[in-house]
This record gives C-alpha cells, sequence and structure tokens, in this order.
C-alpha cells in the first residue's frame, strides 16, 4: 500500500479514474438492463441479463475492493481472513444448490 | 497508559490493530450479507408467485448508486489528505461523504414512504390491483358477534379501537376459554366468572370437576386490576359464586394478565407433562433392558388420567380467548388483513384477521366496506400462471376474471385492458390503416414477449389509456359495452374524464422516482384521483396490504436487505462524522493516528459501498 506521499498524490489520479471507471458501468448495468437495443438473450430479463448484471456488479465490487480498499497490495493475514470469509459465503450459497438435489421433489418419491 | 499499535504496526501481523479488528468485522459482514442474498437467491427459486422482476423505480437507485461511489472516493480522499497533512481538505472531504449519507437515506426515506402509501390487494382470482386507497374513504363495517384474541400476542391499535367503540357498560364480556381438553372446557363453563390458573388436588380426579366435590387448591379470578387469588377455595362449587363481585374489565392490563397466566401455566403443564415420560422411559428401560429406544417409543406417550391432576388450565389454546358480543363496529381502512372464511365448516363463524392478528368473528357488511383504489397497476401474471397449472389458456381465463366483468362498475378496467390487448396483438386505427402489434413484432425477429408484457398493464400504460392521449384508446369502442348498462354504472361518454393538464406527470413521477409525495403532500397535492377508479369489495379480497414486507417476499427481502444496509451507512456515516468532528485531539498528537481511524472507518464505508454495487441491479434491475 502506497504510504509516502508521493505514491499518494500518485494514487490520488488512480482513485478519480475508478469513480469513473465505476460510473460508467453503474451507467452500462442500467442501460443493459433498460434499453432493448442492448438487450443480452431474449428481450427482457432472462438468465444472461442475470449473468451480465452480476458479472459486471463483480468487477466494481472487485474495483473498489483493489483500488479503494487497498486489496492490491495487503498483508497476508488480510487475505488469510478475507478469503476465509469468501469460502463461507461461496457455501452459504452453495447451500440452496441443495435444493435442487432434495429428493422430496422428485415425481415418485412418495 | 498507551495503547500499543495504534500507529505502528505490530511485528507478527505487520498491520496496527485496529486495521485486524476491522477486516475481521468485515469478513462477518460478508458472510452475514452472503447468507441474506442466498437467502434472496433461494426465496426466488422456490417463489409460488411471478417474482416481481424490475419493478423499483431505478432512478433513485441509480442516483443513490453514484452517489455512494462518490462517497467512497471522498473518503479515500480525506484519508489521502491526512497522509499529506491537509487538515482543510480533509475536513471538506468528510464533510461531502456525510452529505451523501443524507442524501443517500434521503432518497430511501422517500422511496420506503412511497411504498408504504402504494397497496395492492389480491383478488380471490389471483387477479392483483395495484394503487392508491384513500385513507378515509374506506371503512370496515362488521357485523360482529365476537372477538378472539388471541393471548399470545401484543394487541395493539385494533384493540384499542374496539375498546373504544364499546359503551361503559359493554365492557363487561363474558369470557370463553377455549382450553385444549374437552373436560377441562367443560368444567370451565363457571358463570359469567373469569377462572384461571386452577391447581387441582392430585388426589382428585379431573373427570369429578364440576360436582362441586372437588377441592381445588387455588382459584383465582381475572379482575380488572389482574389476577387475584380467591381464598376461601376449598370444597367451592364454582356454579355457586356470584359474579357481580368481579368486575372484570377488558383492558390491556387483563389482557396482559392472561398472557402472563397462560405462559405459566404452559410452563407448568410441560414439566408436569416431561416429568411423566421421563418416568415411563426409566420403568420401560429397566423392564425392557434388550429393546431399542425406537422400539419401546410406541408404548409411551402422556398419560392424560395420570398428569390430569397436575395440569394446570391454560386460558388460550392456539386460539387464545373469545370475547362473545354482538353489534356493529367499524374499523379503519387497511386494518384488515385477510379473510379466513370457515364456511364450509361453520357458516356463521367469519374468522377476520386484522393486522395484529386479532381476529374479528362475524361478516363484513360489503356495501358498506368496499375498498376504493385509484388503479395504477393491473397485474394477471398470478393469474395467468395458476390458468397454465391447470392447463387453461390464460387469455381466456383473464377474459373471465372478475374486474374485467362484473366488477368493473364503470367500464375503465375493460377499455384498459382492451387497450392493452391492441398494443399486444395490433389495431385497425380510425383510417382504416392497420398497426402492428407488439407480438407480432418480436415474432419477426424470433423472439416472444415475457409474462409481463402479456398481463400486466403498468402505471404509465394505464396512464395513457385512461387519458385518451393514446391512438390506441380510438380502438376502445369495440369493447362490448352491455355490462356498463346492466351495472347502471354512467354511460361510456359520460365517464368523467380528467383534463390534461391535471395528468401531466410531475418531475419525480416522469423519472419514476416516486408515485407521488405524501411527506410533500402539501406541496404536491394529491393526485392518485387522477387514476381510474375500482370499487373492490373486500368479500372479493383475499390478500390486501401496502407495499411492504406484508405484500410478498420479494418485498420483505428487499425491506430486510436495504433496511439492513441503511442502518450500516447510518452507522459508517455516524463513525466518519465523529472522526471528522472529534478527531482534533488524535490529529494534534499525531496525525497518522487520526489517518489510520479514518483508513478503518473508511474501509467499512466501501464495504457498504461494495454491498449496495450488489443490491443495486439485483433488487432493481433483475
Amino acid at each position: 500500500m502506497a504510504s509516502s506521499p508521493e505514491a499518494i498524490k500518485k494514487s490520488i489520479r488512480i482513485y478519480f479514474l475508478i469513480f469513473g471507471i465505476l460510473c460508467v458501468f453503474t451507467v452500462l448495468t442500467v442501460a443493459v438492463a433498460t434499453i432493448p437495443a442492448l438487450d443480452v438473450g431474449g428481450h427482457g430479463f432472462d438468465i444472461y441479463d442475470m449473468w451480465l448484471g452480476l458479472a459486471i456488479a463483480t468487477v466494481k465490487a472487485s474495483l473498489v475492493g483493489a483500488i479503494f480498499m487497498h486489496l492490491n497490495s495487503e498483508k497476508r493475514l488480510i487475505y488469510l481472513f478475507f478469503g476465509i470469509a469468501i469460502v463461507f459465503a461461496v457455501a452459504l450459497f452453495a447451500l440452496v444448490g441443495l435444493a435442487f438435489i432434495d429428493p422430496i421433489f422428485y415425481e415418485n418419491f412418495f | 497508559m498507551e495503547v500499543p499499535y495504534i500507529v505502528e504496526p505490530r511485528k507478527d501481523t505487520g498491520l496496527f490493530n485496529a486495521k485486524i479488528g476491522i477486516w475481521l468485522f468485515l469478513a462477518s459482514e460478508v458472510m452475514l450479507f452472503g447468507g441474506l442474498f442466498s437467502a434472496y437467491v433461494f426465496l426466488r427459486i422456490g417463489a409460488d408467485f411471478p417474482w416481481p422482476e424490475r419493478t423499483l423505480p431505478i432512478v433513485p437507485g441509480l442516483i443513490n448508486t453514484f452517489v455512494l461511489i462518490a462517497s467512497s472516493v471522498a473518503v479515500v480522499m480525506a484519508w489521502a489528505c491526512l497522509k499529506l497533512r491537509k487538515k482543510q481538505a480533509f475536513n471538506l472531504w468528510m464533510a461531502f461523504t456525510i452529505v451523501c449519507a443524507g442524501i443517500f437515506m434521503g432518497l430511501k426515506a422517500i422511496e420506503y414512504n412511497a411504498k408504504f402509501h402504494h397497496n395492492a390487494a389480491r383478488l380471490a382470482d389471483f387477479t392483483i390491483i395495484e394503487g392508491h386507497v384513500e385513507p378515509g374513504e374506506n371503512i370496515l363495517a362488521f357485523d360482529v358477534h365476537g372477538f378472539n384474541f388471541s393471548a399470545r400476542r401484543w394487541h395493539g391499535p385494533f384493540f384499542e379501537d374496539i375498546v373504544e367503540q364499546l359503551s361503559a357498560d359493554d365492557r363487561n364480556f363474558e369470557l370463553t376459554f377455549l382450553a385444549p381438553d374437552a373436560a377441562v372446557k367443560d368444567s370451565l363453563e363457571v358463570e359469567d366468572v373469569i377462572v384461571s390458573g386452577l391447581e387441582l388436588h392430585a388426589n382428585n380426579p379431573l373427570a369429578t370437576f364440576g360436582d362441586g366435590s372437588l377441592a381445588i387448591s387455588k382459584l383465582k379470578f381475572l379482575t380488572s386490576d389482574g389476577f387475584v387469588d380467591y381464598d376461601q377455595v376449598k370444597g367451592v362449587e364454582p356454579g355457586s359464586l356470584d359474579p357481580s363481585k368481579f368486575d372484570f374489565k377488558l383492558t390491556k392490563k387483563t389482557l396482559k394478565a392472561l398472557r402472563r397466566d397462560l405462559r405459566e401455566a404452559r410452563g407448568v403443564n410441560n414439566k408436569v407433562n416431561a416429568a411423566d415420560l421421563r418416568e415411563q422411559w426409566k420403568t420401560a428401560k429397566a423392564q425392557n433392558p434388550n429393546k431399542q429406544n425406537f422400539e419401546l417409543a410406541g408404548d409411551i406417550s402422556v398419560r392424560s388420567d395420570k398428569v390430569a391432576p397436575f395440569l394446570r388450565v391454560t386460558t388460550g389454546s392456539i386460539n387464545g380467548f373469545l370475547v362473545d358480543k354482538n353489534g356493529n363496529y367499524a374499523l379503519p381502512d387497511n386494518d384488515l388483513r385477510a379473510r379466513v372464511a370457515f364456511k364450509p365448516f361453520r357458516p356463521l363463524f367469519e374468522n377476520n384477521q386484522l393486522k395484529d392478528d386479532t381476529r374479528v368473528l362475524g361478516s363484513l357488511v360489503e356495501n358498506k366496506s368496499a375498498m376504493e383504489f385509484h388503479v395504477d397497476g393491473l397485474d394477471f401474471r398470478h393469474l395467468a400462471m395458476r390458468a397454465e397449472e391447470i392447463r387453461k389458456d390464460p387469455m381466456e381465463v383473464i377474459e373471465a376474471s372478475w374486474v374485467l366483468n362484473e366488477g368493473d362498475k364503470y367500464g375503465y378496467m375493460r377499455s384498459i385492458w382492451e387497450a392493452h390487448k391492441n398494443w399486444l396483438y395490433g389495431y385497425t386505427d380510425d383510417s382504416g390503416k392497420e398497426v402492428e402489434g407488439h407480438v407480432a413484432k418480436l415474432k419477426a425477429k424470433g423472439d416472444v414477449p415475457t409474462p409481463r408484457e402479456l398481463y400486466r398493464v403498468e402505471k404509465q400504460d394505464i396512464l395513457k389509456y385512461f387519458r385518451g392521449g393514446y391512438p390506441v384508446v380510438a380502438a376502445v369502442p369495440k369493447v362490448d359495452a352491455p355490462q356498463l348498462a346492466d351495472t347502471g354504472g354512467p354511460a361510456a361518454d359520460k365517464l368523467p374524464q380528467p383534463s390534461d393538464a391535471e395528468l401531466e406527470l410531475t418531475f419525480l413521477e416522469k423519472f419514476g422516482v416516486v408515485d407521488n409525495i405524501p411527506v410533500l403532500g402539501s406541496m404536491i397535492p394529491d393526485r392518485h384521483h387522477h387514476y381510474p377508479h375500482l370499487t373492490v369489495p373486500r368479500e372479493k379480497v383475499l390478500h390486501e396490504s401496502t407495499f411492504t414486507p406484508a405484500w410478498n417476499n420479494y418485498y420483505a427481502l428487499y425491506f430486510t436487505l436495504t433496511g439492513l444496509h441503511g442502518l450500516h451507512v447510518v452507522g459508517g456515516a455516524l463513525v466518519l462524522g465523529y472522526f471528522w468532528l472529534c478527531g482534533g485531539r488524535m490529529y494534534r498528537e499525531n496525525p497518522e493516528w487520526l489517518a489510520n481511524r479514518v483508513e478503518v472507518g473508511g474501509l467499512f464505508w466501501h464495504f457498504v459501498d461494495l454491498v449496495w454495487i450488489f443490491l443495486f441491479p439485483i433488487l432493481y434491475l433483475m
């Protein structure tokens, strides 16, 4: 992480650049959801819109994490904490997947 | 005492302590929001109703996204300014951040407020009507023969409403307890007296209670001061008690006493039952040492004859307790949550659930209790889904729906639906020119319409069709007119038509920020009256609510997620505001100290931004 005055002065430019990129992505995510010409997949909301929307959000979140939260150059310990949290959060999502293999929904279950 | 490692890093971690702390906290936050998001996914996949996708106004959400991104930059700039020892600039960036938090919460408040004042009703045939129901225009007139208060719940405004409407004499009630055990219930038919908490002697079987032969160790009476012990109770015949001694009034206090008594009685009963089971298990295990638990389990259950003498009579079963009272009562509109009619089972026993779970027993006087909707959304998606489930053509079922036929007193809904169909399937305009419909246009591109396009008429379309400025309306006279005449409504050409000026959308409405702004009511007059009216008798309404968690899972999740996020915004603003206004001492002592604090507060703020980055597309755009 930059801590010398010169490095910080340099990174200030990056902060504003990231601000611009984030705004552009925000406009983009609204545009693909509202402007019919830019709609991916069939028109209206569908699974392609979902993945595109989530992908844009993930890129935005990564930029905030990497630049604003200085995750691009952090100590190992913090990566460890954050990594474990992400693993658990993903595990929570994976639990939802269990619903798909729940045999109670099989037609011949009973 | 010097606090260590607030500026210089610890050797083993390489970080100052607060940073370790905030990252541990953020890790827990990731899991908290991760759990909520996965709950969202789970409920959305499993939803048994059409998920209301893309219904929230996008513009305020978009503005809020910009606001939060800008505030994130501001926080990181404030930190950079501290590092460069520019205190003035730091103050400005911090102030900007706090202002951003204020704007964010302000917009959220407007958004929430619009939801709190916007109603929806699901009719018996799963048609959904959205619109505004004006307070004061609607009352619930009940022909009542009783109330059912659940002793387990808190009774708020509705309880007071009901009690308010009773004359002083009426406040003395005959209460009937619904005890779980029939024998106990019979024994409780003590005339006009409120009895609770009976503790019976062990040597007297319950079956003989009621003869007066039973020795009762403790008898309590409910009065307006709560429960009172009745002293010389040994050998008392319940029927011989003088009811006039017990001045019972239905007040919050008595309700509270009932609730407490119920809780105590349940506690006692649970213990008694558990003790009996434990004893049986012990004996059974001793007698059959070689048998498995599951082999024994079938023979073991609570021996009612053994435990009965020890059981306390509970003052309410799951139904709570009944207040028998005949009469007519009017409740404010919007109080009714659901009508649970037990007509097949008990023809006279209609159970109306109010919003605090009070049940009003009796029927609504329908012609006095209709809901006056100013319709700004007509949604047949749920109806269509149900129709498809039973292999019927949704469009046919919609045509036969109540709201387009006998319910449509003024013909507004029918004209709107016909205009919508014209838009969907095309029509011939006045000059004889064929106008292509939306479905055909899509088909040419190899696409199909979404259920939303097919079965839902949006607010802006209703305004367009209704105000007559839209070309499609020219085709409306094709509508079968007889229904209008049949219902005695005004003739189609006599329908009150608002002027264009009246229908002009305000700036905020145009951009979908709000439907109307009740908070600013004096500045922007109420405009719902310009939407088409629809009178919905309560008997047609299965479920009605404002757009709050009570309406459906989507709104429950929306309020949970954005509410929790909003609390984070407020919390973050408080912390950053503290560093901004009270950070002077830290700065004078060691600028790095304040810089580290701001960095840590900033990390939290960025996380709040990060959550919103996901919330915005998921709730507003998907």
